[in-house]
Parts: structure tokens; sequence; C-alpha cells
């Protein structure tokens, strides 16, 4: 299709404010919060900023017509290039359909427009006594849409489980323009769990223009604990015992040594310079119970060796101790330039010899790593601090991680907890999936979108989409079945 | 009961009067994979069996020639009691797996009708749930890795043993509740909770509905560690079930904070015997199917719960058919009724039945009815959205409609 | 990715930028692209647009430095002036990006590189270089503009958007609240209460409008210091700011007029200069950035820039003398971005809200987000500029607030604007004001006329 008739028929379906096609314009779109090095990216054609779902549908059709591929975008804070466009396309914007549509107090759900803010719905939620739940680092700018295409965590997941288990149903755009429902507000909706592919599929699926989420009742006290230990293993130790006695926390947040030396002469949450380690445990529920569970935790924590507990109830203690781990990636230019955050899963039991050896790659690559992490749920963060401008730093920085990786891997971990695969780590896969895995899951691709027309190059292995691959699965799977002819 | 594969290996096999002809009892997951396509490639049709407690749901089968069995994949693969994960064989018993998890004071929170025989495999194929999904939700919250044994020949794996994970597509969630027909379950990691320390339930008594739901309802609105809240029909009236799960004192606390609030009979249970009489409660929802009668599921917005259920109630009357059991799950949105069409009971019988509630309810599932009443209707209700999509994974994952042909929704 | 940084004949030069005040490219590269800043953009908020948004313009920025944009592309000129360079992206920056100071710099690179259309440049010139150039010039057009609401000048100056940069478009509902007489420095001084402890002294920063539109907020401020145990005096010689010139990329105008203001002050010693503008605060405070290369200021910039406080930062560090008038009311804050986000003060104004018996505050909406004023844009921006404006209007009318408090001129104008246009009549009133009425008003302590003491 003709570039220009492209713009025109854009206009035509959002408006003229609503499409960007000049160069300059188109800048600003080749990126997400990936870093830079990590991700590869393709400008797009256009960029258009729909407001609502029939706009989106129509887009859809005549990128179809133009054979053009389509990229959703939502606040662009992603950290693994989801949103980044690898092979042009038209770029659907979604930070114009940004409203809270429903707060059903009764049913607990809220029904929302993609582009609304993570923590603004919790904020608009409040007053009626709820908060969604999923709590990603990045809550105060991401999106509900962005959170649904990446299965967003967030430390409170511990308790309260990630994206999907909050998303009761999903209004979205498939590849070929049709508009449709999945899932909804009561039980029992026959068929396949169109919402569950939906969520962490990463924009490939389809487009979501409206979700209906899950709102959870704000607790009535909450209480933050603070246990500086001397090193890492009786940190990790508190946290098994904390396990083994049938306590899930809210929150259970582990910092290193590193990083508290970053954060404190940042924030003065109050860590102690010396300490290994830090746990952050936060507990909510009824008054009574939490003022129970935080006897107890704090009484494990003592025997496991934690130097002293420091507890807080009210809302200014508490962000103060949480200041030091929220903002934790800030305080990090008072230790190097730059860094890259890395997110990898390993088995809880399985956390004290992974920090071991992220400590081993620190010292092979020459590289600071400081480690703040979800240590309820295994979810390592390591924060590897660097200066891009020293030549191959960054390319060092891109092996040490895949070290890690290989690491986390082989003790049975996964390659991501909650940034996603998107282009960053596509290149894994392997590590973990076979090629009958990922069969599996380009069926469901195939499903959905059986022309790769919704974020292309993404989460599968570099061409892997494309013909070679399918055709030596074919070749398997007739060898299995005896028919060596095919 | 003979086991599962016992009833394979004679022939036993039967669903809503279709017999198996063959039997395949693998012993691992390739031989699984192997069973399956070699029955594809042959145009055989496949059913897999676990506890075999969940045979009658779904729609009649179009064939069944090959009863697979899950029996020999019934092992623990890995259990991490500090980490709160477990890896199972599809076969193994959730009785069984339960006690397990009770050594060590943890537990899968999930108690479907029959769950103590049912088979891993088959409670993540039927995506059933019980009243404890009020506050624990179901398999979808705690399902966090899964392989499965596809007729292509191949087994995949999708999550892991960690129990936050983004890497790739969610496939687990997209297997729970597919009955099978997109591959068989061949073993599946769960993520695991503590135990509650204590329990009670509290069962008080109303004279109708509109007292019952509005306790329900005040109930609902607080913020009370209430685990599962059921409103039980009963000719006299109404009972509320309220299920409390945490710390003791609290347990004790609100238990008494219930009862002194009740204003008509009440009852408070404790520990052993709050355990014992939910057992009882959810067995009356079994699936066994009898002569005259059918259990249906209908779902519709929790805050709709008690208007459903007074409908249902109405309609049924106006119809002439008895409704000898019917239990509302107010936080949930659904209804679940034993209906007696008496002699009425017919194939058209049932077709009227599920039109008048497709008309009161949301979601309809006819959960079990005579065999014969069940042919030509879809059983799953109304044709979901995004049908084809539905129908292109069914293309994908089983081309040759191997796996329990017809009896998944929109006869899949 | 190379990027040359020529030094030759003094003439610096980075991709499209050269010139004096190029934004560094340090500063520049920090910003990691994570887009923390967006939800606190108000431009983004109401645009979505990311180009409108700080990691937008900073990759712009990158982008002109590495010679993949025009530094004259009209995206950029139109970007670098969307910003109203309120500073929020910096209060939730977690790479600590400097994010004011290099749109600034880039306005400074389009002032010098870019010609303007002629009414913009009359605009400026007149307003920025002339009439703010010399605290006495504005008096003078103040009180002529007084005379010209008699004698239907009005239309004129409404023209040039003079009038609404001065808070005085609505004459007619602003007469109560306009002071009649300017304060003019050296001339007023407030003696201190006694209070325990040796006698202090503070300075008095006069500032542009406050000291003749607001004139009487100032004085309300310096008898709440007063009040507060501190002798206050407005030192002779002071001068605008600079603050709009640096926000509009002029900074040798700028330099200029912070040169002056350190010989103004120097005389008072290490005193502290108390400010009852953000907007003039967070650009005294930024003077040692400002002169960093003038060998002959820098170290003297950075003294001067030490002393400055807000009026509420200066109270938020001593012991309050409880206000003991109790002030009925209920109240909302509005949040000055160059209070709340470039000098990072959230707590203090509350906490001398909360001091005031009787008082109940109540938090709005979106309270820090800006209200559009942001120096000229309200002039030079006036949709957008509304748009927030009515943004913070039903915020602040959705609280049952009968006042609305802030600490800035700007705002204050702004606001009072937004609430008449959305049809409500709650008043607009300085933090100083507020707790002046607590502390027995005016009646309660005369200024010595003609007596300050430098």
């Amino acid at each position: 299709m003709d570039r220009e008739i492209l713009v025109e028929k854009l206009q035509g379906i959002v408006g003229k404010n609503g499409v960007f096609t000049r160069p300059a314009d188109l800048l600003v779109y080749e990126y997400d919060g990936s870093v830079d090095g990590a991700v590869e990216t393709a400008t797009p054609s256009a960029v258009a900023l729909p407001t609502t779902a029939e706009q989106i549908a129509d887009i859809v059709i005549l990128a179809r017509e133009a054979g053009l591929p389509v990229v959703a975008r939502g606040a662009g804070t992603g950290l693994s290039g989801g949103a980044v466009p690898q092979q042009g396309g038209i770029i659907i914007s979604l930070t114009r359909m940004n409203r809270v549509l429903e707060i059903d107090r009764e049913d607990r759900t809220a029904l929302v427009e993609p582009g609304v803010i993570n923590l603004e719905l919790s904020e608009e939620t409040l007053p009626h006594g709820f908060f969604f739940a999923p709590d990603p680092s990045s809550q105060k700018a991401c999106t509900i849409g962005g959170n649904v295409a990446e299965n967003s965590g967030g430390p409170h997941c511990l308790k309260y489980g990630v994206t999907t288990n909050h998303v009761l149903g999903l209004e979205i755009v498939l590849p070929d323009g049709r508009i449709v429902w999945t899932g909804g507000r009561s039980a029992g909706v026959s068929g396949y769990d169109l919402t569950g592919a939906m969520v962490g599929s990463e924009g490939m699926l389809g487009i979501v223009t409206k979700a209906l989420v899950r709102l959870t009742p704000s607790p009535e006290s909450t209480l933050v604990l603070l246990a500086p230990f001397a090193d890492i293993e009786s940190a990790s130790h508190a946290t098994s015992r904390i396990i083994a006695a049938g306590i899930v926390p809210a929150a259970l947040e582990m910092m290193d040594n590193l990083t508290i030396q970053a954060v404190e002469p940042a924030y003065h949450a109050g860590y102690p310079m010396d300490a290994g380690a830090v746990l952050l445990i936060e507990i909510d529920g009824s008054t009574d119970d939490v003022r129970g569970t935080g006897v107890e935790i704090a009484a494990l924590c003592v025997e496991s060796g934690a130097t002293e507990v420091r507890s807080a109830t009210e809302r200014a203690e508490r962000d103060l101790l949480w200041k030091g781990r929220k903002m934790a990636l800030g305080a990090m230019g008072r230790l190097a330039p730059n860094y890259y955050l890395h997110d990898t899963v390993v088995p809880r039991s399985k956390l004290p010899a992974t920090l071991r050896r992220v400590e081993e790659i620190s010292r092979d690559f020459d590289l600071p790593i400081a480690n703040v992490f979800h240590a309820g749920d295994g979810n390592l963060h390591p924060l590897m601090l660097f200066d891009r401008r020293v030549n191959g730093s960054t390319e060092r920085v891109l092996e040490a991680s895949k070290e890690i990786i290989t690491y986390c891997v082989d003790v049975g971990g996964a390659l991501s907890g909650e940034h996603g695969i998107g282009t960053e780590k596509r290149g894994y896969m392997t590590l973990v999936y076979t090629a009958d895995d990922l069969a599996a899951m380009a069926g469901l691709k195939n499903s959905f979108d059986p022309t790769g027309m919704f974020n292309p190059e993404k989460l599968f292995p570099k061409g892997y989409m494309c013909g070679e691959v399918r055709a030596l699965r074919m070749q398997a799977m007739a060898q299995k079945l005896g028919i060596h002819a095919l | 009961m003979p086991s599962s594969a016992d009833r394979v290996k004679n022939g036993q096999l039967t669903i809503d009067g279709v017999s198996a002809t063959e039997s395949a009892v693998p012993v691992d997951a390739q031989e699984m994979a192997d069973v399956l396509a070699e029955a594809a490639a042959l145009g055989k049709a496949v059913t897999p069996i676990g506890g075999g407690t969940a045979l009658t749901l779904g729609n009649p089968p179009e064939r069944v020639d090959v009863a697979l069995s899950t029996e020999r994949l019934a092992g623990i693969i890995d259990y991490e009691p500090t980490d709160l994960v477990l890896s199972v064989g599809a076969g193994a018993r959730f009785g069984d797996v339960q006690a397990v998890l009770a050594e060590h004071g943890q537990r899968l929170p999930l108690d479907p009708p029959g769950a103590g025989d049912a088979t891993i495999g088959g409670l993540i194929a039927t995506g059933r749930w019980g009243p404890l999904r009020y506050s624990a939700g179901t398999l979808r919250d705690l399902l966090i890795g899964i392989s499965v044994a596809h007729p292509s020949g191949t087994v995949s794996k999708a999550g892991g043993m960690v129990v936050k994970n983004v890497s790739g597509y969610d496939m687990p969630r997209l297997y729970l509740g597919s009955l099978g027909t997109l591959g068989v379950v061949v073993s599946a990691n769960f993520k695991v909770l503590p135990r509650p320390r204590a329990e009670a339930t509290v069962i008080a008594s109303y004279d109708d509905l509109l007292a019952a739901f509005a306790a329900a309802s005040q109930l609902r609105g607080g913020r009370d560690p209430i685990a599962a809240l059921e409103a039980l029909f009963l000719n006299s009236g109404w009972a509320l079930a309220t299920h409390i799960e945490g710390r003791d004192e609290t347990v004790d606390a609100v238990a008494r904070r219930i009862v002194s609030g009740a204003a008509g009979d009440v009852t408070r249970l404790d520990e052993q015997e709050s355990a014992g009489w939910w057992s009882a409660y959810v067995d009356q929802q079994h699936l066994a199917q009898a002569d005259n009668a059918v259990l249906v599921r209908c779902g519709v917005r929790p805050k709709e719960t008690a208007a459903l259920a007074s409908t249902i109630i109405d309609e049924m009357s106006e119809l002439a058919i008895s409704v000898p059991y019917l239990a509302a799950s107010p936080g949930l949105g659904t209804v679940v009724a034993r209906l007696d069409l008496g002699g009425a009971g017919s194939q058209e019988g049932l077709a009227k039945v599920q039109g008048a509630l497709l008309s009161l309810a949301d979601s309809v599932t006819i959960l079990a009815a005579p065999p014969s009443w069940k042919r030509g209707i879809d059983v799953w209700g109304r044709l979901p959205e995004g049908f084809d999509v539905m129908q292109a994974l069914r293309q994908q994952f089983d081309p040759e409609r191997t796996i329990n042909p017809g009896r998944f929704a929109g006869f899949l | 990715m190379a990027v040359a940084i020529e030094n030759d004949a003094n003439i610096l030069r980075l991709g499209g930028f050269s010139g004096p005040d190029i934004p560094e490219d340090d500063l520049l590269r920090a910003c990691v692209h994570c887009g923390m800043c967006l939800s606190s953009c108000p431009t983004y908020r109401l645009t979505g647009q990311e180009m409108s948004s700080p990691r937008g313009r900073l990759w712009l920025m990158r982008a002109v430095a590495d010679d993949r944009l025009e530094l004259l592309d009209p995206l950029f000129d139109e970007q670098m002036y969307q910003c109203l360079n309120c500073r929020a992206c910096e209060a939730v920056c977690p790479s600590g990006v400097h994010y004011g100071p290099l749109v600034e710099a880039s306005r400074a690179q389009l002032e010098q590189h870019r010609p303007r259309s002629a009414q913009e440049r009359a605009l400026r010139r007149v307003g920025l270089d002339w009439l703010f150039a010399d605290s006495g010039r504005l008096r003078l057009v103040v009180r002529m503009l007084r005379l010209a609401e008699k004698t239907g000048m009005t239309a004129l100056a409404r023209r040039t958007g003079l009038l609404k940069l001065l808070g005085m478009e609505d004459l007619q509902a602003l007469t109560p609240e306009i002071s009649r007489r300017p304060i003019v420095p050296g001339n007023e001084r407030w003696l201190a209460d006694p209070v325990s402890g040796e006698r202090r002294h503070a300075r008095l920063f006069n500032g542009c409008v406050m000291g003749t539109v607001f004139a009487n907020t100032n004085r309300a401020a310096a008898r709440v210091v007063a009040r507060n145990g501190s002798d206050i005096d407005v030192p002779v010689e002071q001068q605008c700011c600079g603050a709009l010139h640096v926000h509009a990329g002029m900074m040798e105008e700028a330099r200029v007029l912070a040169r002056r203001n350190i010989d103004a002050f120097e005389r008072s010693g290490d005193d502290p200069i108390i400010v009852t503008a953000a907007g003039c605060g967070a650009a005294l405070k930024e003077y040692g950035f400002l002169l960093k290369d003038d060998a002959a200021y820098a170290e003297r910039a950075q003294r001067f820039s030490d002393r400055v406080r807000d009026f509420t930062e200066y109270l938020g560090e001593r012991d309050l003398v409880p206000p003991s008038k109790p002030v009925p009311r209920t109240v909302t804050y509005q949040e000055p971005c160059h209070l709340v986000h470039a000098q990072r003060i959230s707590r203090q104004p509350r906490d001398l809200m909360n001091a005031i018996p009787g008082l109940e505050l109540v938090e709005m909406r979106e309270s820090s987000l800006c209200c559009g004023s942001a120096g000229i844009y309200n002039i030079i921006r006036e949709e957008m500029a509304n748009e927030l404006g009515d943004r913070k209007a039903r915020h602040a009318m959705e609280t049952p607030a009968t006042e609305v408090i802030t600490a800035n001129p700007g705002c204050q104008m702004q606001v009072r604007a937004s609430l008449r246009r959305n049809g409500s009549s709650a008043r607009v009133r300085h933090i100083a004001e507020l707790l002046d009425e607590s502390y027995g008003g005016a009646k309660s302590k005369r200024a010595i006329i003609g007596r300050s003491e430098y």
C-alpha cells in the first residue's frame, strides 16, 4: 500500500492528531525500558493512538491489507523489548485509552481500559476499600494492558499472586480485526481458557481493549519488619524458617550489602551499613493476626541470627522502610553511572547457592553486582553496575547475565520471573525448552495469529517462526509415526 | 471400586453408553505420546482416564476406541516443602497427594466433589472446583508447570518449579479445563500452601432466601478470613455455611461473632467436625448419573446469585420439575442444582430445561444427566466467544480429533 | 557511538548543538528511558504521546546530539517549549537525571540558532529583557496598569499577554487582593519577637510579582518570620531572579541578573535568604549551576544558593512559635512544581497548615501535578495550560475546601483563573497569608518603613 494512502486511512480512523508518521516523531517509539544494546529495534512506519476498540479493529484490518505487522504499546516501561518493533509496521499506542469504566464494590471487580496506570487503579479503588494487587516496581507508570501482556508480578505477589490471578476477562481485538470477549464476570464460562492464554502472551495473540480485573480488599492492618543479618546465608535461613512455620507474608524482600551501601546514604531508611543482608517483611490482615504473626516472624529472625528487628505500622514509617527497597535502582547511581537490571527465578531453597554463584560471576567479569530480590518467591534481580562509556562494558554485562541465567536454569529456575522474554531473552529459550515445548507454544500462537502479524520476532528464538524449524518438527513427527519419506 | 486401569483392562470402560474396545496403560510420558500418535495415525479415538470420577462430564463421546489410563504415572516427582512446590504424575490420586502434603503441614487448597479418588490429571482436565474457590481460587491459581503428551507423538512441557515465571506463553492455563482435547497431562507442578492453623464452620438457618443472602452479603463485604461461603436450599428455608480458616484466636473470634450475630438456629463446628461437614457437603454434588435427575451448574456475576437461585426455583416449579437439591455460592455467583425431571425426562425435556436456565444465567453447564438425554445437546451451554480460535487450537494440537472427540464445548 | 565534543576557538559542538549552553552529554546519557517519569509529566498525561514525555524529550535531545535529528526540526522546538519545566520528572527519576538544566540548555540552543516570530520576540524582549530586568520598571508598569483599568488601555496590555503574566488579567476579580503598595527593596524591615536564644537575621527575596502584585503576601511572610524570632528586611539592589529567562533559554540575560543578586545579598553575610515564590526559590538555588563556568562568580554563586530557603522550608527548620488564632476553615493544598519537584519541599507546607488551630487540610487528587501556569507557559501555550488548569480546578472542586492554598504567585493566579472558569468561587491564597492570619495578621506587627538593614 502506498505510504500516503496508509497515512490518510489511518488518519481517517483515529483522526489527524492520533497518527504519527514523520521520521522525527517515530524516533521516540524505538525504545522501551530495556537497556540500550540489549534489544534490537526497527523504526515503525506509523504510530496510531486510538481511543476505542473499534478504531483498533479498523487499524488491524488496515494493517492486514497493507501487509504490515502491528505492535501494541502501553507505557513502554517493559524491560525485555516487548513493545519495541522488530519489523517496523504500525505501533498501536494505548495510552489514550485510560479510563476506569466501572468499579463494582460488591463483586470486587473493576472494568478498565488498557492504558490505565497500575498504581492509579489502586489509588482510584482505595476509597472503596480495595487495591489492585499486582504491583510491579514500575507501577507508577506501567499500564494494565502492559501488565496483562507481561503477566506482571511485584513484591506483593508472594501472597496475592501475579497478574493472571487477578484477570477475570478481557475484551481483545484478534489479528483478523474481530473484537471478542474472553472469560467474564461469572464462573464456569465454557471452552478453553483464552484469558489465561492471553495473559503473559507479550502482545502476540491479541490486543487488549478492556480488562475485567479482580480487586483485593485493603487489609485492616499492615506491619513492616526490618531484620538485618550478618550474611545472606542467615537471612536465607530465616526466610526458610518463616515459610516452614506456615506463614506466607505479603512480601518478603532481601537486599545485600552492596545495595545497602548505595541505598542507606541516599534515603536514610535505617538499614545498618555493616549488615551482610537485610530482610524486609510485610504482613497484612486483621490487626490481631498481624500482631501475632509479627511476633512469630521476629522471633524466627532473631533465632536465625538477626541482629535486631525493627517494626513499623504507621504509613510514614512503613514507607521509609520500603523506600530503600523501592528506590534501590535510583540509588545505584551513587555506585556507577549505569545499571542492568536482571530478572531470573530459582527455587527458594537454591537462593544461597545462586547468590554465591552470582558473586563468583561478579568477580570473574570484574563487574559489581548488587542484589535486591523477592526472597519469598526466589525471584532474583541482580543489578549489574557499569559505565557504558567504557568500551565493551555493555557486552561484558550481557555475557555475565548469560552466565547467571545459565546457572539459574541449571538449578531448576526460569528465564524470567516478571520481565518477560521479548527480544531480550529469546536467545535463551532453548536453554529451558525443547523443540517440542516450543512447538506447543507455536501451536497457541498459530491458533490466534496464523500469519504472525502481532508483535513478530518476539519470545521465540530467532528464525523459529519461519519455515525451517517447522519443517524439522514435521520431520521428527513423521519419524515417530514411522513415515520416513515425507 | 476397581482401579481405572483394571476397568480399562477388563473392557469395562463405558462413557455415556459408548464402550472402549482397546486399552493402554503407558509407563512413561513418551509411551503415552506414542499411544496418542498411533491412534491419530490410525484414526482411532482415545479417552484418557484417571480416577474415573468425572467420566460422565461433557457431551457423549462420538467414539471411544482406546481407553488410556494414567495409573502408572502416579508418583510424586519432586516435593520441596520449604519451596512450597510440588511436582506430581498425572495419575496420582488427589487424596494421596494431600496426605503427603499434610505430613508437612501443607495442602493444595482445592475441594471439588469426589476429589479424594480423582487424579491430578483428571482434576486438571476437568478444571473442577469446590467451595474453597471462595478464598483460594482454583487449580488455575496453583498450577505452575505442566507436561503434556500430544497426538503429534511429542511431549511438551511449560512453566516450571518456581511460583513466578514468565518464560514463554502461559501454557498450563490453556490445558487446564480443556478435557484433554489439547493433549493428555503427564505430570504437573503446583504451588502449595501452608494448611491453616485452625478452622471452624458456622451453620446458620434462615427462614427465607433474602435473609440468608443478606447475611452472606454482609460477610462478603467484610475482611474476615472466610474460606468458603455456601447457601443451601432446604425445604424449610435456607442454611448458610461459613467456613473460617486462619490463626486459632482469629478463627475463634470470627466464629463467635457470626454465631452471636445469627438470628435463628445456629451450629458451630470445630476442626475435625468442620472438615467432615464440608467433605459431606461437596459429596452431594458428585457427578454420578441418576435415572431421572440432572445436575446443573449455573453462573452469574456474584451479586446476582440470590436472584439466580430464586428464579431457578420458581422457573423449575413452573415447569413442574422438582428441585431436590440446590446450593448457591454467593461469592462465586454459581448455583448447583439437582433437578428431578421425573417421568417427563427425555432429550427434549433436558433441552427445555437447558433453554430455560440459559435465559436466567450467563453460564449453564449440565454436569450430569442420563446419557440418552444428552444426545444432541451441548451440555457446556452457550458457545463461548472466540470459538473459532478454540477450533483452531484443537486443529493445531489434535488435528485428527483423536482425544475425546465431541465431548468438549461446541462438540470440539 | 562516538560523540565529538570539539573545543576549537571556544566553539563547542555536540552533534547538532553548538555554541555556549550545550546540553551536557553525561547528563543526557544518564537517562535509561525506563519510563518512570511518564505519569508525573503533565504534558504526557494530557496527550499520551511519547514525544511529550520527559524521556521522549531527552531522547530527542540525544538524537540531536547524535546527529539523528536536526536542531531546527519543528518537533524539537515544539517539544522543548511544550515542556512546562515543572521538574516533576526529576523528583521521580530513579537515575537522578537533571532534566531542568537539559531542557533549559536545549532552549538556549534554540534561542541562539532559531529565529522567532515577531510577536513572540516582542513579548520576550519586552517582557523578559526589559520589564523583568529591572524591578523598578516592573513596579512602574503595575501602577500604570492599575490606571489603565480606568482608562481602557487594558485591551492592548491583554493582547500582549502582559496582564496574564502579572496576574492582572481579571482586574475586577483581583482588585481586593492586589496590593496597592509595592515593596521597594531597602525600604521595609520587621523586628523579631523575642524568642528563646539569640537574635537572628533573615533577608527577604522580594521577587517581581511577589514584590508588586502580591506585596502584601510578602509582608505577611515577613511578619511570620519576625514572629518566629528573626529580624527580616528586604536588601536593596536586588533584582528579578531570572527564572523566566532561564526557562526561556535566555541564559546570558539570566546570568546578568544572577550576578547582581549575588552582589546585593553578599553584604548580609550568611543570613538565610527567604523566598515566597517557589519559582524564584528554585532558580536562586541553581545559581551555583548557572554560573559554574564563571570564574569570578562560581563559588560566590554556590554560597548564595546555599543560603536560599523557601518560606516554608525556613520555618520547617525551626521550632515553630505556635500560631494561636483559630482559622476554622477547610483548605486544600496545591503544590507548586518548583517547590515540590525542583526543591523537593512537600511535607513542610502541610506541617505548617496542620499547626494552625481549627484549620482542616483536605488533600486533592494529583496535588503535585502542574496547574499549567509555569512561568510564561500560560501565555505561549494557552490551550494546554487551560487544560491543565481545568484539571486542577476539577480536583480542587472535588474537595470540600473553600480555599486553595499554594506557595507561588504563578500558581495562585493560574489556579484562581481556572477555578473561576469552572464556576468555583473558592479563594486562592499563599500559605504565608494563612499563617499570618493565625498569628494575628497585619495589626499584630508593623514594618519599619525606610529602614532596611542592607
